[in-house]
């Protein structure tokens, strides 16, 4: 994996505010995880990864999480304490980032966390939902660079009371396609590029959720969008929602709300700008 | 047909369009019913309807002429989705023969392919699910939420349950194992073992192909060399 890039002086990171070098506010619906880590490298890596949550202090903590160095290898320090020795740090840093959500996720368990993307327009939002390997990240970016702000990739966070959804800015990292069929076993040999979303594509409010679509990557598919019955609708949310157990039977309860009010889609797709063209018909 | 069964107790429904999405408590289980079953589940809860006035109005409310097999068929979606009473008497499961013949009886009726009982079940995964990183076998993980397997054994990822291979059994990470460690090595199957129980874990797990005791981990290859070759166990 590549050194993360890192812009600027740390302590002029965001633009505004100073903060200490050693910790990272990162900051998620008004509350804030403290990152440290007594390694450059990630402190950088972190800070770029979520540059465009992080704040200048702590007002409502989230918790903690470290990542250091020790003498026998690496440790990661959140709820529980995991040693890590004869693993390079190469390897542990995709999961660095996953415990930053995971972290807000267990502060949080009255949302509902689902396993997508998603991006606004015109006052309303849409959530790109899928299994790993169908382009959710491809094409939130691509849809990013053509109109669409910027909400989240990866994780959408869905209030359970009302239809919205919560902006995660994580920058998202698509995997680079290699121009041939992939097995979904073989996703993680990819390559990836973390894309550089600029502040003015950004949504930093939580938006009304005005329509959900569930993609499938097909090799030189023309793009489809297919309307779903409401039943196979609220059986794709709840198969997408990461924190179903938090909620257990006020998450079926939620599906079966969420399918009456706000329309949703299946998208068959090869090309992500022919994806773009049809989604751009919706509203 | 005999007398009807009853549903399951607890379960909690919701009406989409024209299915029902169920969610079972007791197994975390969420089931979508198609029409017809979904109008069996209606009256089962309603109760009061022998089989023959449930086939009456199941068939009133689809719109077809009345026929047993939807009621029948319904039923066995129902019994093997797990929604149906059973503390008192196992219902009886529909034999393969009988539910294609009731199948085929349905649509050589003119019944539409949608009208044919249908669950779509969905378990629900414990922990928290679904993470892009999806990391393979060995992987360092911080929870189930980072392996593609789904399960991570003491900060790896793990295909089969934590320690729950026993001595020369298929492993693929240390926290696998009920005993010792997984064999060294990458290219070759791993083995737990290496605690001084006479077993190897840096020969082949049980189960694998091997032409003589000295390659296995348990050091029994059965069946020695010949037609067919042997496997370690």
């Amino acid at each position: 994996m590549e050194s993360p890039t890192f812009h600027g002086d740390l302590h002029r990171f965001n633009g505004s505010g100073y903060f200490p070098a050693m910790d990272l506010y990162i900051e998620f619906d008004a509350r804030q995880l403290t990152f440290r880590s007594n390694i450059a490298e990630v402190r950088e890596y972190v800070a770029d990864t979520f540059r465009h949550m992080l704040v200048p202090s702590v007002r409502n903590s989230a918790g903690k999480l470290e990542f250091n160095r020790t003498a026998d290898g690496y440790s990661l320090r959140s709820e529980a304490t995991l040693d890590y020795a004869n693993m390079s740090l190469e390897s542990l840093i995709p999961l660095i980032k996953d415990e930053v959500r995971l972290q807000f996720m267990r502060a949080r368990p009255d949302l509902l966390w689902m396993h997508a993307g998603a991006i606004a327009r015109s006052g309303g939002a849409l959530l790109l939902a899928g299994k790993s390997g169908q382009g959710k990240s491809t094409l939130t970016t691509y849809l990013c660079e053509h109109g669409w702000r910027f909400l989240s990739d990866d994780v959408a966070p869905v209030r359970m009371d009302v239809d919205r959804v919560i902006p995660f800015m994580q920058m998202p990292v698509r995997r680079l396609h290699p121009g041939r069929e992939v097995r979904w076993e073989d996703l993680n040999t990819l390559d990836r590029e973390t894309v550089d979303v600029t502040p003015e594509k950004l949504c930093r409010d939580e938006s009304e959720i005005r329509g959900i679509v569930f993609i499938e990557y097909e090799k030189d598919a023309e793009a489809q969008l297919v309307r779903l019955d409401q039943g196979s609708a609220a059986m794709e949310i709840l198969r997408n929602a990461t924190n179903f157990f938090d909620h257990r039977g006020a998450a079926v309860e939620r599906a079966a709300n969420l399918v009456n009010r706000v329309p949703m889609y299946r998208l068959a797709y090869g090309l992500p700008r022919s994806a773009s063209k049809v989604l751009d018909g919706l509203w | 047909m005999s007398a009807l069964p009853r549903l399951r107790p607890g379960l909690l429904r919701h009406n989409l369009d024209k299915q029902f999405l169920v969610y079972d408590p007791r197994l975390d289980r969420i089931h979508l019913l198609d029409q017809t079953t979904a109008f069996v589940f209606d009256l089962m809860e309603a109760g009061g309807y022998s089989s023959d006035m449930m086939t009456r109005e199941v068939a009133k409310r689809s719109n077809v002429a009345p026929d047993p097999a939807f009621v029948s068929l319904a039923l066995e979606e129902l019994r093997a989705a797990g929604l149906l009473d059973e503390s008192a008497a196992l219902v009886p499961k529909l034999g393969n023969a009988t539910r294609r013949d009731l199948v085929r009886k349905l649509a050589l009726g003119g019944a539409a392919a949608l009208l044919i009982p249908a669950v779509a079940t969905l378990t629900a995964t414990r922990g928290y699910a679904q993470s892009s990183i999806n990391q393979p076998p060995d992987a360092p993980c911080l929870s189930d939420a980072n392996c593609a397997s789904g399960i991570c054994c003491e900060g790896r990822c793990a295909v089969f349950a934590c320690n729950s291979v026993t001595a020369c059994g298929r492993c693929f990470t240390n926290g696998e194992c009920i005993v010792g460690e997984c064999g060294g090595g990458t290219e070759a199957p791993r083995a737990c073992g290496g605690t001084g129980l006479g077993n190897d874990r840096d020969k082949l797990p049980n189960g694998t192909a091997c032409n003589g005791n000295g390659e296995c981990c348990s050091n029994n290859c059965v069946n020695p060399p010949g037609p067919g070759g042997g496997v370690c166990a």
